[in-house]
């Protein structure tokens, strides 16, 4: 989307001609003011004027010429920078695909300072190239001195260097950078901080797993612990650690202290992830006294599909909670408790004030087999409540049950 | 007499231009550093690959109002369905068309007609009918009576089930993964209730499948002109306030929202021209009077295309459009000016836009005017006055080359070397007859506020992209930028 090039340039640019606007123009009210008594006409304000207008003048034939030279460079640059990358991506795909261990690599003839592109292309390669092959490959990264600079770059006081070097080492997932990742994420600069759990937990899915609080896991569990990240930024990277993910999650919900976000955040992943066999962990959330947390909880017990026999109770009281997203979650989990069980507990939903619950009940009903079909199709004719049976048709009609033509026709819908 | 309020009233206008160019060149200082520099790199295309591989995702519901858009609206709605996102509908409402839009969209993607179980948030003109496409499960056509721009947004979010919304203007054009980048800010804070794209103009470029594939510069300098202006309000202006924290407007063109939060709000304003601005000044009263953290930014990356005016005719109308919108704005939320209950907002923001945007023109008139009369009259020497056009066109062109060349770091930029130097002879001529003619415009309108309240006035079609497509995308009722 952006040109990472020459954009620290402009930065400087811009800063000078903000430095030069500042003086000019506040050269030029202090000797208006002065001027005043005498008229403005006074040669001291036209002097002070024509002074303003040149360095302005100057402001923009050095802002003019920096565009036209970097348009024309980029432009050249692009199209170099374009066939290197192709021609070092051939080069390591080559290395990546030979038959030999990852420390007997022939790179000779590679240059010992990487160029850019060289690094580039690699980094590319490692986003996608997992296993032995992306093992060699960083290997060579090492060999080279790659890790050791993007280290470096990392305690840069520079913040795009600092930004490039985290970006590549998200891609590289080199594990001697993990630590140094972890310690970015207590960064005072979120965008520092989100980059970097971004990065570190990419680098731990790839890292061979080590039980306890003093293996990857356990540090990059204690270091989410302790840093102040959004949410949504915690979430995915939970979501990042891929197959290391289970183990983390199972850290942070036995954790009786955690606090209500990362537990929030834990439920919720859980759930994305389609974590099964943690069911269990998760059923524990849904009498917790936050709504949040409950309704969670209910998410992902949809999410997972299946609510545990111990849970049902609960489950049950819930569609009656006082809180209105907390029914909604509640009623979507009710598709997977046994139908003679479901079906009389959700249909009150339908008739509910929210509409969202209206929906959600109607909608899991549906999904009940053919006895839900059968409650649903019911509703929609003989349902007491109108926006109880237009909520009926719609999810027939979304269910495919209904055609739209037979939809009109449903008696006090139509 | 008249020397000495003259003389003050001389000043005064010094310290304005002062003060404004002083503003603008920090708002590109600061919006480029805060958001170019960190976005290249924090929005890689690997984080946005991340985001829809592991599910991170908000789906969002993408309204489309739509009035007797038949020549564009098909071409839209099918560059809005082949966004790159995994989960959204769109919903396209037709408030009242005359004209064949119902029809082309039934035709187009097979509507069929069902009744629709909707909720009543907010009030709207009736609706007359709903339909589903059949070829494309997350179309929703709604055909209601004629209420509004405002109003047929309102029926879309009644019907809207995604916890985001994007309020999208039928002849605009969303890059293909502009719902993305966006949507990326709402995982990453929890806060954020509305977030506004970029938007660039359309004309001259080629567009292929609903895309843009090329930029090139348009024949007409009045467009060339529009893409210098859009280039400072969206690289400079919202950069800069939104890294103070103080938007006040987002794009009625592409805007991504809350839905709850808008909801909250009580939603779009019936009965204004500017019911984008206006959303957004409301948004910011509702959370700063409950004390709610909040956050509404503006982000470079997302990036919505739209074809501007051609001719002087529409300009004129949109811009006095536009103004009569902002005064609007501001007079219905005149309780926010200089009011420290809200913060930087009320005591920055507000009178930066009542006295640097609404009062802008009569300030810049009578400023024509004392420097002309003082000349004529010998109170100002003529190599004075003369001296100090010349300053104010000048700066005129650094802020419009400063905006400018933030365009260059995009990879959509325009590519010959030509255009470059096209922009920025456009950045001289563009103060010679143009800027004067909107300035007279705006002055006009900002007198007209009392008497045509709410009155949008008729747009012409042009169509001006480079290649034309199946669909080009073809209105000229441009937002605002």
């Amino acid at each position: 989307m952006w040109r990472r090039y020459g954009d620290a340039i402009y930065t400087l640019v811009t800063f000078a001609v903000f430095g030069f606007e500042t003086l000019a123009l506040g050269a030029l009210s202090i000797s208006f003011l002065l001027g005043r008594t005498t008229g403005i006409a006074s040669t001291p304000v036209e002097g002070v004027l024509l002074a303003t207008l040149t360095s302005t003048a100057s402001a923009l034939a050095l802002l003019g010429f920096f565009l036209l030279g970097y348009h024309f460079t980029s432009t050249l640059r692009d199209r170099w920078h374009v066939e290197q990358l192709d021609a070092w991506t051939e080069r390591w795909i080559g290395l990546a695909l030979e038959d030999t261990p990852a420390e007997q690599i022939a790179d000779g003839s590679m240059p010992r300072r990487l160029p850019r592109a060289a690094v580039d292309a690699v980094l590319s390669l490692l986003e996608v190239v997992k296993g032995e092959e992306g093992d060699r490959l960083k290997a060579v990264l090492a060999r080279h001195g790659v890790d050791r600079l993007l280290l470096r770059h990392l305690r840069s006081g520079h913040l795009t260097a600092r930004l490039d070097a985290i970006e590549s080492l998200g891609k590289a997932r080199l594990p001697q950078a993990f630590d140094a990742l972890l310690g970015l994420l207590e960064h005072p600069k979120p965008v520092v901080r989100r980059m970097a759990v971004r990065a570190a937990a990419g680098t731990l899915a790839t890292m061979t797993p080590e039980p306890g609080p003093e293996g990857p896991g356990g540090r990059f569990t204690a270091a989410l612990k302790g840093a102040s990240l959004k949410s949504g930024v915690a979430q995915e990277s939970l979501l990042l650690l891929e197959t290391r993910a289970g183990a983390v999650l199972r850290d942070l919900l036995a954790e009786p202290d955690l606090g209500d976000r990362l537990r929030w955040v834990a439920l919720e992943t859980t759930g994305r992830l389609g974590l099964a066999d943690m069911a269990g962990e998760v059923a524990a959330s849904t009498t917790h006294p936050d709504p949040e947390l409950r309704a969670a909880a209910f998410r992902a017990l949809h999410r997972l599909g299946s609510v545990p026999e111990d849970t049902h109770a609960s489950l049950l009281d819930a569609l009656r909670d006082e809180v209105d997203f907390v029914r909604v979650q509640a009623c979507h989990a009710a598709a997977f408790l046994p139908a003679e069980v479901a079906l009389p507990a959700l249909e009150p939903g339908l008739g509910d004030d929210s509409w969202w619950v209206r929906r959600a009940a109607a909608s899991s009903m549906a999904r009940l087999g053919d006895d839900g079909v059968a409650a649903v199709t019911r509703a929609a004719e003989t349902h007491p409540d109108q926006a109880a049976r237009e909520m009926a048709v719609q999810i027939l009609l979304e269910a495919g049950v209904l055609d739209p033509a037979g939809a009109r026709l449903v008696k006090g819908v139509a | 007499m008249w020397s000495a309020p003259l003389t003050v009233y001389q000043y005064v206008l010094l310290v304005y231009f002062s003060g404004l160019n002083l503003l603008y060149a920090l708002f590109c200082c600061v919006g480029l550093r805060a958001l170019v520099i960190v976005f290249a790199r924090e929005f890689s295309q690997g984080s946005l690959r991340d985001l829809l591989e592991r599910d991170v995702y908000k789906p969002v519901s993408i309204l489309v109002p739509a009035y007797d858009e038949e020549v564009s609206i098909v071409g839209s709605v099918r560059s809005l369905l082949a966004l790159q996102f995994p989960e959204f509908e769109v919903i396209v409402v037709s408030d009242g068309s005359t004209d064949e839009t119902m029809a082309r969209l039934v035709d187009a993607f097979a509507l069929a007609e069902q009744p629709w179980a909707s909720r009543q948030d907010l009030p709207t003109a009736p609706v007359r009918r709903t339909f589903r496409s059949l070829t494309h499960p997350n179309l929703v056509v709604v055909d209601k009576e004629n209420g509004g721009k405002a109003d047929a947004l309102n029926a879309g979010l009644n019907l809207a089930r995604y916890p985001l919304f994007a309020a999208v203007d039928a002849d605009s054009m969303l890059d293909a993964e502009a719902i993305l980048r966006a949507t990326r800010l709402f995982v990453e804070d929890e806060t954020l209730v509305a977030v506004g794209g970029t938007i660039r103009p359309l004309n001259g470029a080629v567009v292929r499948d609903g895309r843009v594939t090329e930029l090139a510069m348009p024949k007409r300098w009045i467009e060339r002109f529009q893409i210098l202006e859009y280039a400072r309000a969206f690289f400079t202006g919202r950069a800069g306030w939104s890294h103070f924290k103080s938007l006040l407007i987002i794009s009625g063109a592409f805007g991504l929202f809350r839905r709850t939060a808008v909801l909250e709000a009580g939603g779009f304003l019936v009965g204004t021209v500017s019911e984008d601005m206006e959303l957004v000044v409301r948004l910011h009263k509702h959370f700063l009077r409950k004390g709610q953290p909040y956050n509404i930014r503006f982000t470079p990356d997302p990036i919505c295309w739209t074809e501007v005016p051609t001719d002087l005719k529409t300009l004129r109308r949109q811009r006095n459009r536009w103004h009569r919108g902002l005064c609007e704005t501001l007079w219905k939320h005149r309780d926010m000016l200089f009011n420290p209950r809200y913060g930087r907002l009320g005591m920055v923001a507000v009178p930066y836009f009542w006295f640097f945007e609404a009062l802008s023109p009569l300030v810049e008139v009578s400023g024509y005017l004392i420097v002309g009369v003082g000349a004529f009259t010998g109170f100002v020497s003529p190599r004075f006055a003369i001296l100090f056009v010349l300053l104010a066109v000048m700066y005129g062109m650094l802020l419009s080359q400063l905006a400018a060349g933030v365009e260059t770091f995009l990879s959509t930029r325009y590519p010959r070397m030509r255009d470059r130097i096209v922009l920025l002879v456009a950045a001289f001529i563009e103060f010679v007859g143009y800027r004067q003619f909107l300035v007279f415009e705006r002055t006009l309108a900002t007198v007209q506020v009392p008497f045509k309240k709410g009155q949008w006035g008729k747009m012409r079609r042009q169509g001006a992209t480079a290649i034309a497509t199946p669909d080009p995308g073809q209105a000229v009722t441009a937002p605002r930028p």
